[in-house]
C-alpha cells in the first residue's frame, strides 16, 4: 500500500523544497537596499498603536472556534455514516436523524442565545 | 477481535432497557429550547406535548400502560405549565424538570417490576441490551434510583437559592437533567466506550455547574479546578482503558473478564491498564490521595450544585467502580483488592481527621463525603454479592442524608448571605427548631447512629468487609466512624446546647426547600426504621450481567 | 521495509516533538511543537493503514483543536517574558511519575511481546492457532477493508455502538451550552428573569436588600450590578466570625 503514498511523499518533498528554496534563493540573489521607511514596522500605513502582546483577543473568537469544533466533530461522524448507511437502511437513517436532531436543538439554543452575534 | 464481538447489521433495540433515560433527555432538550423561546414558548410546548400524548396513547394501545401514562401526563403537563406560569418561565423550567425526573423514577420502578422482576425468591433477572452496550442489572437499578431521587430533591431545593443569589439561568435545569442522564447511563454502561462517554457527559455538565456563579471567585475557582483535575483523571482513565484493550482485544466488560483469564493475554499490560483505571476512578469518587480537589470545589460551587455533586456523583462513580472491578477484573483480584483497601483506609482516616479541623460547614461536608467514599469502598473490596448490595444501599442512604444536610445549609446560607460556620449554628435549635432537627437528623444519619438510614448502610458495609476477611479494614472504618461522629455530633450539639449570638432573624426556608428537606428527613428515618423493602431490593440487586 | 522506515521516522518525530512541547519556554513554540506531534501521530495512523483516523486527526486535532489552543494563548495575551516556571519539587515528582510509568510500560510490553513464546511476526495462521501471547494483527482488522478502516468503523459505530453514539450527541450539546455560558459577558440574561421580577411588583424571595426599584433589578451592567446583586462571600465571612 505504500506505493500509493509515493505521490504524497513526492508532493511533500517538492513543496518543502520550493518553500525553502525560494527563501534561500531570494536571500542569495536579491538586491538589498535598506532605507528607514522600508525598515519600519509597516512600509505603509500607521505605526502600530500597541505591542501585540499586550492586546488580548475578545473571547468571541474563542466561542466561534469552540462552536466550529463541535459541529466539525458532527461532520466527522457523518463521513463513516455516509459510507455504510445503505447497509443499515431505515435504522441507520433514524440513528443519524436523532443525532443531528439533538445537535440541531443545540444549534437553535445557541442561535437563540445570541451565540452567533458579534455585538 | 474487534469484529468477532458482534454480528453486523441492525442491532435489536430493547427500548425498555433505556426508557428511564429517554424522559430526562427529551425534557432537557425541550427545556433548553423553552429557555430561549421567549414569547414563543407555546409554539415549542404545544407540538412537543401533542407528540408526547400521541406517543403515550400508542404505547397504551400496545399494552405498555405505565410508560404510556407517563408520556401522556408529561405531554399534557408541558403546555399546561406554560399556560399556568405565563409570567414566571423559571417555574416552568423547574416544574418541567421535576416532573421529568419523577417520570424517569416511575419508569425505573416499572422496569424493575415489569421487565427485571425477580422470579420467586431468586435474584432479579438481568438483561443485556443493545449488543452488550447496556446492562440492566442491580447496579443500573440502584444508580438510577439514587441519581433520579437526588436530582428530584435538588431542583426544588435550589430554585429559590439560585434566584436569590441572582445566578439563575434557564440552562440550569437542562444541564442538571443531562448530568443525571450521563450518570444513569454510566450505571448501565457495559463496555469501556459507553463508560467513557457517559462519564464525560456528566462531568462536563458538572464543570459548568460548579462554575455557575461567575462573579463569585470561589465558584470560578471551583469550576476551573474541577475541570483541570477531572480532565487529567479522564485522560489517565482513558489511557488505562486503551491498555486493557491492547491486552484483551475487546472493550466489552464481560468479555474482558473472560479474556484476562486466558494464558494468551499479556497480564502485565492489563495490570498497568488496571492501575491507571484505578487512579482515574479514584479521582472521580475522591479517594485519598486523589481527593485534593474535593474540598475547594465543594466549597466554591453553589450549594445546591454541591449537594448534587456530593450525592449523585458518588453513586455514578461507584457504579462504574463496581462494574469494572467485579465484572471486568475479577481475575486480577490479587492486584486490586489490596490497593483499593489501602486507598479506602487512607481515605477514611484522612477524611475524618481533616473534617475535624474545618470551620466552614461546606468544607466539613466535603471531607465527610471523602470519608464516606472510603466506607463505600469497603463493600467493593469485599468482592462479594453482599459487598455489592451493601455498597449500593450505602450510596443511596448517603445520598439522601447528604441532600438533607445541604438543604439545611442552603437555608442558613440564604440568611447569612455567605459561608456558614459554627457561629451560625449557635442556638439554631431555639430559633428554627424544625430546620435544626433536620440538620441534626442528617448528621446522625451520616454519623451512622442507629434508627437512621446511615446506620443500616454502615452495618451492611462493615459486615460484608468482615465476611470477606478484611477485619483490619473494618477496624479502621470503625475508628474513622468514631472520629467522624465527633464532628457530626458537634454540629448537632452547637445547635441545641449553645446560646444564639446576636440578632439574625429566621433562616429563609422557601416552600420548595422545606418540602425537599422534609422529604429527605422522612426518608432518612423511614430507611432507618423500615429498611426491609429496600434491603430486599438491594440483595436482589446483587445479580450482575457478567 | 517502507512500513518500518515510516514508523521509525514518525515515532522519533512524535517523541521528540512531545518532549519539546514540555521543554519549550515560549508557549507559542510549545503549541507549534504540539502541532508537529499531532501530525506525527497522524503519520503513525497512516502507517497502521488507518487512513480515516489519520485524516480526522489532522482535521480535528492539528486543525481545529490547535486553533483553539492558540486562541486561548491569544486570549491570555502572548507575553514573551512570561516564561513558564513550575516548582522544582513538582517537576521532580512529575518526571519521576512519568519515568515510573515508562519503565512499567516497557517492562510490560517487552516481556510478553518479545519472548520466544510470543508469535508476533509469525504468519497470521500460526498466530491464530497458537496459545502464545496474541498480537492483534493489522491485517485482520483492516487488511481486506481497503478503505482505511472507514467501513469497519461505520459498521461498528452504527451497529454495536449505537448507544454511545447518541450519547456523544448529548455530550456535544453540553459542550455547546458550556461554550455559550462561558463566553457570555453577563451573569444574568434579561430573558431569564421572570417578567414578574422585572415589574418589581413581587421581588424574588430575599431580594429586599438587593435594590427594590425596578430600575435596579434591570440594571445588569457588570460594573454596577456586581457588587450588590451577587453574594459577596469574602466580606460577609468576616462579620460574625468568632473563635
Amino acid at each position: 500500500m505504500f506505493e500509493e503514498y509515493l505521490p504524497v511523499l513526492i508532493l511533500a518533498v517538492v513543496a518543502t523544497a520550493f518553500a525553502a528554496g525560494s527563501l534561500v534563493v531570494s536571500s542569495l540573489v536579491g538586491p538589498r537596499v535598506p532605507n528607514p521607511t522600508k525598515l519600519s514596522a509597516y512600509e505603509c500605513g500607521n505605526e502600530p498603536l500597541a505591542e501585540i502582546r499586550t492586546t488580548r483577543f475578545p473571547i468571541r473568537f474563542y466561542l466561534v472556534a469552540m462552536l466550529f469544533l463541535i459541529f466539525d466533530i458532527e461532520t466527522v461522524f457523518l463521513y463513516p455514516w455516509a459510507v455504510v448507511f445503505r447497509s443499515f437502511g431505515w435504522f441507520g437513517l433514524a440513528q443519524m436523524g436523532v443525532f443531528v436532531a439533538i445537535l440541531g436543538v443545540a444549534f437553535v439554543y445557541e442561535f437563540g442565545r445570541g451565540g452567533l452575534e458579534w455585538d | 477481535m474487534f469484529l468477532a464481538q458482534s454480528a453486523l447489521g441492525v442491532p435489536d433495540i430493547a427500548w425498555s432497557s433505556f426508557a428511564p433515560e429517554l424522559v430526562p433527555t427529551t425534557a432537557a432538550l425541550v427545556l433548553l429550547l423553552l429557555g430561549v423561546a421567549g414569547r414563543r414558548r407555546m409554539a415549542v410546548a404545544a407540538p412537543v406535548g401533542l407528540a408526547a400524548v400521541a406517543l403515550g396513547v400508542w404505547l397504551i394501545t400496545i399494552e405498555l400502560n405505565l410508560p404510556g401514562a407517563v408520556a401522556v401526563v408529561l405531554g399534557v403537563a408541558l403546555p399546561a405549565l406554560v399556560v399556568a406560569f405565563p409570567r414566571t418561565p423559571s417555574l416552568v423550567q423547574a416544574w418541567g424538570a421535576g416532573l421529568a425526573l419523577a417520570g424517569a423514577l416511575v419508569l425505573t420502578l416499572w422496569q424493575y417490576t415489569a421487565v427485571l422482576a425477580p422470579v420467586g425468591e431468586g435474584p432479579m433477572l438481568v438483561q443485556n441490551a443493545l449488543q452488550g452496550s447496556i446492562a440492566n442489572d442491580g447496579i443500573a437499578l440502584f444508580t438510577r434510583l439514587t441519581v433520579y431521587v437526588t436530582a428530584l430533591l435538588v431542583i426544588p431545593m435550589g430554585y429559590g437559592y439560585l434566584r436569590q443569589r441572582r445566578i439563575y439561568r434557564s440552562e440550569f435545569e437542562p444541564l442538571l437533567l443531562l448530568a443525571t442522564v450521563g450518570m444513569a447511563a454510566l450505571g448501565t454502561a457495559n463496555d469501556l466506550i459507553t463508560i467513557f462517554i457517559a462519564l464525560e457527559v456528566f462531568t462536563l455538565s458538572l464543570y459548568i455547574l460548579a462554575g455557575w456563579a461567575r462573579r463569585d471567585r470561589r465558584s470560578e475557582e471551583a469550576g476551573l479546578k474541577y475541570f483541570v483535575t477531572s480532565a487529567i483523571a479522564s485522560a489517565v482513565l482513558l489511557y488505562g482503558m486503551a491498555l486493557v484493550y491492547v491486552a484483551t482485544g475487546t472493550v466489552d466488560l464481560p468479555a474482558i473478564g473472560l479474556t484476562i483469564g486466558l494464558v494468551t493475554t499479556p497480564r502485565s499490560v492489563a495490570a498497568i491498564g488496571l492501575a491507571l483505571i484505578t487512579v482515574g476512578v479514584a479521582f472521580k469518587v475522591s479517594l485519598a490521595p486523589f481527593h485534593l480537589w474535593t474540598p475547594d470545589v465543594y466549597q466554591g460551587a453553589p450549594t445546591n450544585i454541591t449537594a448534587f455533586m456530593a450525592a449523585a456523583t458518588k453513586a455514578a462513580g461507584f457504579a462504574v467502580i463496581l462494574r469494572l472491578y467485579l465484572v471486568a477484573f475479577p481475575t486480577l483480584e490479587a492486584l486490586w483488592v489490596p490497593v483499593l483497601s489501602v486507598l479506602a483506609a487512607i481515605t477514611m482516616l484522612y477524611g475524618a481527621y481533616l473534617a475535624i479541623v474545618q470551620r466552614d460547614l461546606k468544607r466539613i461536608l466535603a471531607y465527610s463525603s471523602i470519608t464516606h467514599a472510603g466506607y463505600a469502598t469497603i463493600g467493593v473490596v469485599a468482592n462479594s454479592a453482599d459487598g455489592l448490595s451493601a455498597t449500593l444501599w450505602y450510596l443511596l442512604t448517603y445520598a439522601i442524608g447528604t441532600a438533607a444536610a445541604f438543604g439545611a445549609l442552603i437555608a442558613l446560607e440564604r440568611r447569612r448571605q455567605g459561608e456558614v460556620t459554627f457561629a451560625d449554628l449557635r442556638g439554631l435549635g431555639r430559633e428554627a427548631p424544625d430546620l435544626a432537627a433536620v440538620l441534626a437528623l442528617s448528621m446522625l444519619s451520616l454519623a451512622g447512629i442507629p434508627a437512621t438510614a446511615g446506620f443500616v448502610g454502615k452495618l451492611m458495609v462493615f459486615r460484608a468487609g468482615i465476611d470477606a476477611g478484611l477485619t483490619w479494614l473494618v477496624v479502621i472504618g470503625v475508628v474513622s466512624s468514631v472520629v467522624a461522629a465527633f464532628f457530626y455530633l458537634r454540629i448537632a450539639g452547637v445547635m441545641f446546647l449553645e446560646e444564639p449570638t446576636g440578632e439574625r432573624g429566621r433562616p429563609q426556608v422557601s416552600t420548595g426547600l422545606s418540602v425537599t428537606v422534609s422529604v429527605s428527613a422522612v426518608l432518612v428515618i423511614y430507611l432507618g426504621i423500615q429498611p426491609q423493602l429496600f434491603l430486599d431490593l438491594a440483595s436482589n440487586a446483587a445479580a450482575l450481567v457478567r | 521495509m517502507a512500513e518500518a522506515v515510516s514508523f521509525w521516522v514518525f515515532a522519533v518525530l512524535a517523541l521528540g516533538s512531545a518532549l519539546a512541547v514540555v521543554a519549550m519556554r515560549n508557549i507559542v513554540h510549545a503549541a507549534l511543537m504540539l502541532v508537529l506531534n499531532l501530525l506525527a501521530i497522524a503519520g503513525l495512523y497512516l502507517t497502521l493503514q488507518a487512513t480515516f483516523i489519520s485524516i480526522v486527526q489532522v482535521l480535528v486535532y492539528a486543525g481545529a483543536i490547535m486553533v483553539l489552543f492558540l486562541f486561548v494563548v491569544m486570549l491570555l495575551g502572548v507575553d514573551r517574558d512570561d516564561t513558564l516556571t513550575t516548582a522544582p519539587r513538582l517537576t521532580a515528582v512529575a518526571v519521576a511519575g512519568a519515568a515510573l510509568l515508562a519503565v512499567a510500560l516497557l517492562a510490560a510490553f517487552v516481556g510478553p511481546y518479545t519472548s520466544p513464546a510470543s508469535v508476533c511476526g509469525a504468519d497470521t495462521e500460526v498466530a491464530a492457532s497458537s496459545d502464545a501471547v496474541r498480537c492483534i494483527g493489522l491485517d485482520e482488522v483492516y487488511g481486506e477493508d481497503g478503505q482505511g478502516g472507514v467501513v469497519l468503523l461505520g459498521e461498528q459505530l452504527f451497529g454495536r455502538y449505537t448507544f454511545p453514539f447518541e450519547l456523544a450527541a448529548l455530550l456535544l450539546t453540553v459542550a455547546t451550552i458550556g461554550a455559550v455560558i462561558l463566553a457570555r459577558r453577563r451573569d444574568l440574561d434579561p430573558e431569564d428573569l421572570d417578567p414578574e421580577d422585572l415589574d418589581g411588583s413581587e421581588p424574588p424571595p430575599g431580594a429586599a436588600g438587593l435594590g427594590s426599584t425596578s430600575s435596579d433589578a434591570l440594571d445588569l451592567d457588570p460594573g454596577t450590578a456586581a457588587a450588590d446583586t451577587e453574594l459577596v462571600l469574602d466580606t460577609a465571612a468576616d462579620d460574625e466570625r468568632e473563635d
